[in-house]
């Protein structure tokens, strides 16, 4: 059973960092772009993030998951090329739709911004557990019932889909189809949703019931069966990435 | 001294009910005593259990009188959590009731307690503790989605120990499970009593109740029937007319007048075998007649009147080789032949079961679910050939097979999904190509036929596990298949319908049809199963006549599996016949004590 | 003993039980497994908030809504960070199906083309803003995004083709899944939704 996410297991100094600091990371060198409004800034943050990657053993990953909304940076380029309002000069023309310089430049402004966005997650996703990410947000202060939500999310959503091709099995069974031309196989649609989520509300049901039984409407302060996750570089690099989105602030208003 | 559980006048109705759910329910359980709590399905036994927590009424609402007193606590003036703290409960469903919010065993049982606000240490302490009392230590680091029915079911124990309550509740724990996994939670829950914690346990695999229980509370339609030790509420008769089926050694004892030491009725199969070597009493006709009409006859009596031999098996298997995508070799050139062909006569090669009803037994992950997936199409060899009526299937798509062959899954929560249980009945039907008429007249039919006809309006979820299983079963019979294959029927299902499942076997085999059964339930094969294939690690130990697989008890222990228990008794008393219900025992045995020349004239009628 | 009615509820009123808690990681998970549900049929749709419609039925505006807000934190940090910045679209979606429900409109088909509708408005006119920061306008669909390039290269304004853009996209999208997720609210037992209030989203038959 697939656990949701990226996260992939592997020993690295950024797998022992502890999850909290990785967001705040994640967070700040994201925006970074944003504020600075500057492309030569948002390479300093690219490369700092590949760089990351590359010690946190996961760039590898991180290309190929990048490699998946090539298309869609691909399709930003070709319609901002055409239509980008500060469109003068033209630079490749192709039959009649012709792609200017302005337009590619603020394309490729646009890329550098949203490659960074993901870099920066990845950064966190592929070396946290969302698990261990949620201990330590409740840890932190986060309300307990969030916590839930958040964590048994992560458990539910593969025992279900690991349900959808028993259920597709079961309805097969009493002839349904699943294969063939696109109108027969959206008439499966509901009848392999249907059990799946209905059978999940009903059992959400009795899921209340346990955690009732189980204390969750407990009032007072929740304690917490594992330790807390400490390392020596946590808050050092809390601070650099703070500093780093505020240099970026300074650097805009500076113009 | 104060009862730890005190039960008065409770009369409970749900917000959507039509009836009230209970009805002036009293009764007291005295700390450290395991009351066992039975009835038929839908009797108010799970809204019993929800009471004694305070969910009826605190969380179900609905309309509430009477008092009920957990550990001196008034259920409707203490919050569920506190409630919580000395009481804890354990439901049927093994899966949902995990908090899903846990990646380890050993976090998952910490988890109430971090809710409660315990300290670290002291958490560790009674983690540590709870996982040993239940014997799941070695899985503390394992994930709870990845346990069997019986480690789930004792995590779930676990956790409600860790939260060191003075009752323990349990709703049906073992109605999911296989029989190794049935043993794995009656033997905790007999150790946790040993040591002195008090249980109320719904269940209803009486047998292994009685070897435990200090009381039994016997509830039917909502109100009490019964209450009291076991041996009074056996001798009293109201099991019998609230539909429930003593189990088969106490019917034996019961018909033959055997009592134990003290004079009642004989509660554990050990008291029995006692009672019976004392005394070998001769039967008078007349005074077990009523009693031995009721009893189970052996299937294969039944087969005279069932279809007769043919050439063609209905199903065949040749050479097939399954592994599943991770590597799993589940089959290797197996070749198998069901329905018609006797063993004597099958083809070279093959193992052959016969004609009449086919229990598919053996262990979990012996290849049962995935031998009758091959067969619906729903899973392709890597090699060999699967006909049907001497077809080859390779080329059909499963939907395509599901004319011919009819499954029914054992969860029937994979399958519902209308609003109307009669939409529900009318869905294969309609799949199949019928016409909305056709299809509706077959469905209401099957309907019947299940029991379900005056709940054709309702939603399906609506309906109990049982009646949902029985809706599944009669969206399958509504498709009128010449091949049927059930997957463990009998799984939450009261005696009542247990029964009528049997019957329905034995009405579609008369109508021609080849039905294939798997299940545990021993008990059901010995009655209407005349034939059986036995798997045991993808390989087919044995296949041919019940009665004969029965009687090897070497076979039987090589795939994991126990005899009815009247084979068991017979067993222990070193008889020489092979009785497979309690009709036949007796019998045996007063065929026995009066002499094979005196036999009584009444003897067992068939059927 | 006389049957308490339901009281009826108005339509922002939200019963928070351990229940209404409960439903939102499943609404969420339903979300997630929608998508996974049409990949495997091979369909071309989306289909990623059937879960945060279904949750609104049953709870109300505000259960939907946080629904659809949490469902984007979790996507957005464990598979894809751009549904981050999206979260008020699924807010957004998480309100108007709802609203919608408790104003009667889910009481038969035709009212739940209308709710279909209303709901793909809202989500268009939520996020097309977002479009025009984060990609100057695009959605990344093929057919949306062919069309702003040829509405813009005829002079339509960027906001307007920027929405038509987004509303190509949504339309059908959302109008299915509120379509579905009626399907599937339609079949849910008595024993679950009586424990919900439902006010004028309650549209059973006489049983």
């Amino acid at each position: 059973m697939r656990p949701v996410g990226l996260y992939v297991e592997r020993q690295s100094p950024i797998h022992g960092l502890d999850p909290i600091t990785k967001l705040s990371y994640a967070v700040c060198l994201a925006l970074v772009p944003f504020v600075a409004g500057d492309l030569r800034i948002t390479f300093v943050a690219l490369v700092v993030n590949l760089g990351l990657l590359v010690v946190g053993r996961v760039l590898r990953e991180g290309l190929l998951a990048l490699a998946g909304v090539g298309f869609f940076l691909a399709t930003l380029f070709i319609v901002q090329g055409m239509v980008y309002p500060g469109n003068a000069t033209p630079l490749v023309s192709v039959g009649p739709l012709v792609l200017y310089q302005e337009g590619l430049a603020h394309a490729a402004w646009l890329s550098a911004r949203f490659i960074n966005l993901t870099l920066s997650a990845f950064v966190l996703l592929f070396t946290t557990r969302p698990a261990d990410l949620v201990d330590e947000l409740m840890r932190a202060g986060l309300p307990p019932r969030v916590g839930y939500v958040l964590l048994s999310v992560l458990q539910i959503i593969p025992s279900m889909a690991a349900r959808v091709s028993v259920i597709q099995d079961a309805q097969r069974s009493r002839g349904m189809e699943t294969e063939g031309p696109v109108w027969v196989r959206m008439r499966a649609l509901l009848p392999v949703l249907g059990p799946l989520v209905i059978s999940s509300l009903v059992a959400m049901q009795e899921r209340a019931l346990a955690l009732e039984v189980r204390g969750f409407g407990a009032p007072g302060p929740r304690t917490f069966y594992r330790p807390p996750w400490q390392h020596r570089l946590a808050w050092p690099v809390r601070l650099a990435a703070l500093s780093a989105l505020l240099g970026a602030l300074v650097w805009r208003l500076a113009g | 001294m104060t009862p730890i559980v005190e039960v008065e006048g409770l009369t409970y109705r749900y917000p959507t009910g039509q009836a009230n759910a209970l009805e002036n329910v009293s009764f007291a359980v005295e700390a450290g005593q395991l009351v066992g709590v039975v009835g038929p399905n839908l009797a108010g036994k799970s809204t019993l259990c929800y009471a004694l927590l305070g969910l009826v009424p605190q969380v179900f609402r609905g309309q509430y009188e009477g008092r009920v007193a957990v550990a001196g606590m008034d259920v409707n003036r203490t919050p569920v959590h506190e409630l919580a703290r000395r009481a804890g409960l354990v439901f049927q469903n093994p899966f949902t009731q995990l908090s899903g919010a846990r990646r380890t065993v050993e976090e998952e049982v910490a988890f109430g307690l971090e809710n409660f606000g315990v300290p670290r240490g002291e958490m560790r302490r009674r983690v540590e503790w709870a996982m040993d009392q239940v014997g799941i230590v070695h899985l503390r680091e394992k994930s709870p989605f990845l346990l069997s029915g019986g480690e789930l079911q004792r995590l779930a124990i676990a956790c409600m120990l860790a939260q060191r309550p003075d009752v323990l509740v349990l709703d049906e724990p073992t109605s999911q499970l296989d029989p190794s996994g049935t043993r794995e939670v009656f033997d905790c829950i007999a150790r946790l009593r040993a040591d002195g914690l008090t249980v109320v346990m719904v269940e209803h695999k009486l047998e292994r109740l009685l070897e435990h229980a200090d009381r039994l509370l016997l509830l039917a339609d909502g109100r009490v029937r019964a209450w009291g030790p076991p041996g009074e509420v056996l001798q009293s008769g109201q099991l019998e007319s609230c539909g429930l089926a003593l189990p088969a050694h106490i019917r034996v004892a019961a018909c033959l007048g055997a009592r134990s030491a003290s004079g009642s009725l004989p509660l554990r199969i050990e008291d029995t075998v006692a009672a019976l070597r004392v005394a070998r009493l001769a039967a008078k006709a007349g005074s077990f007649e009523p009693a031995v009409r009721t009893m189970d006859t052996p299937a294969d009596r039944e087969e005279s009147r069932l279809s007769t031999s043919r050439t063609v098996p209905r199903i065949a298997l040749r050479g097939v080789s399954f592994a599943y995508p991770d590597g799993t070799r589940v089959f290797q050139e197996l070749s198998l032949a069901l329905g018609g062909v006797e063993p004597g006569a099958a083809p070279e090669g093959y193992v052959a079961a016969g004609a009449g009803p086919v229990a598919l037994i053996g262990e979990n992950g012996a290849g049962k679910t995935t031998l009758v997936k091959l067969i619906a199409g729903l899973l392709r060899p890597q090699s060999g050939e699967i006909l049907i009526d001497g077809q080859a299937i390779r080329a059909q798509t499963a939907a395509q097979i599901a004319r011919r062959v009819g499954l029914v899954f054992q969860n029937p929560d994979d399958q519902l999904f209308k609003s109307r249980a009669l939409e529900e009945a009318m869905f294969g039907a309609l799949n199949l190509g019928l016409s909305p008429r056709e299809a509706e007249r077959r469905a209401r039919e099957a309907l019947e036929r299940v029991g379900l006809g005056s709940l054709a309006e309702e939603n399906p979820y609506d309906l109990s596990l049982g009646q949902r299983k029985m809706l599944a079963l009669a969206s399958v019979l509504a498709m009128q298949t010449p091949i049927l294959i059930l997957d463990e029927p009998t799984i939450a299902q009261d005696h009542p319908g247990v029964e009528r499942i049997g019957r329905l076997v034995r009405e579609l085999q008369t109508e021609g049809r080849l039905v294939i059964v798997i299940t545990h339930d021993m008990e059901f094969v010995a009655s209407y199963c005349p034939r059986v294939v036995v798997l045991a690690r993808g390989a087919v130990l044995a296949a041919g006549s019940a009665r004969a697989v029965f009687a090897q008890p070497e076979l039987l222990g090589q795939a994991g599996l126990e005899p009815p228990s009247t084979l068991r008794l017979a067993r222990a008393l070193g008889l020489s016949a092979d009785p497979l219900t309690p009709g036949e025992f007796i019998e045996y045995w007063t065929g026995l004590g009066a002499g094979p020349s005196d036999r009584p004239a009444a003897s067992v009628p068939p059927g | 003993m006389a049957t308490g009615a339901q009281p009826r509820a108005g339509v922002w009123t939200t019963r928070w039980t351990t229940l209404t808690l409960v439903l939102i990681p499943v609404g969420i998970a339903i979300n997630f497994v929608g998508k996974f549900v049409a990949q495997a049929l091979k369909l071309p749709l989306w289909l990623d908030s059937i879960g945060t419609v279904l949750a609104a039925f049953i709870a109300g505006p505000w259960v939907g809504a946080l629904t659809g807000a949490l469902n984007n934190i979790i996507y957005g940090l464990t598979v894809d960070p751009v549904s981050l910045w999206y979260f008020i679209t699924s807010v957004g979606i998480g309100l108007s199906a709802g609203i919608m429900a408790r104003l009667g409109f889910i009481r038969s088909t035709a009212r739940a083309v209308i709710a279909g509708l209303v709901v793909a408005l809202v989500a268009t006119v939520v996020s097309f803003p977002i479009n025009i920061y984060l990609w100057s306008g695009q959605t990344g669909n093929v057919w949306g995004d062919a069309l702003f390039t040829a509405l813009t290269l005829r002079g339509v304004p960027l906001w307007l083709a920027s929405f038509l853009d987004e509303l190509v996209v949504d339309l059908p999208d959302k109008v299915l899944t509120v379509l579905i997720a009626f399907g599937l609210f339609r079949a849910l037992p008595r024993r679950l939704l009586s424990q919900f209030d439902l006010g004028d989203a309650g549209h059973r038959r006489t049983a």
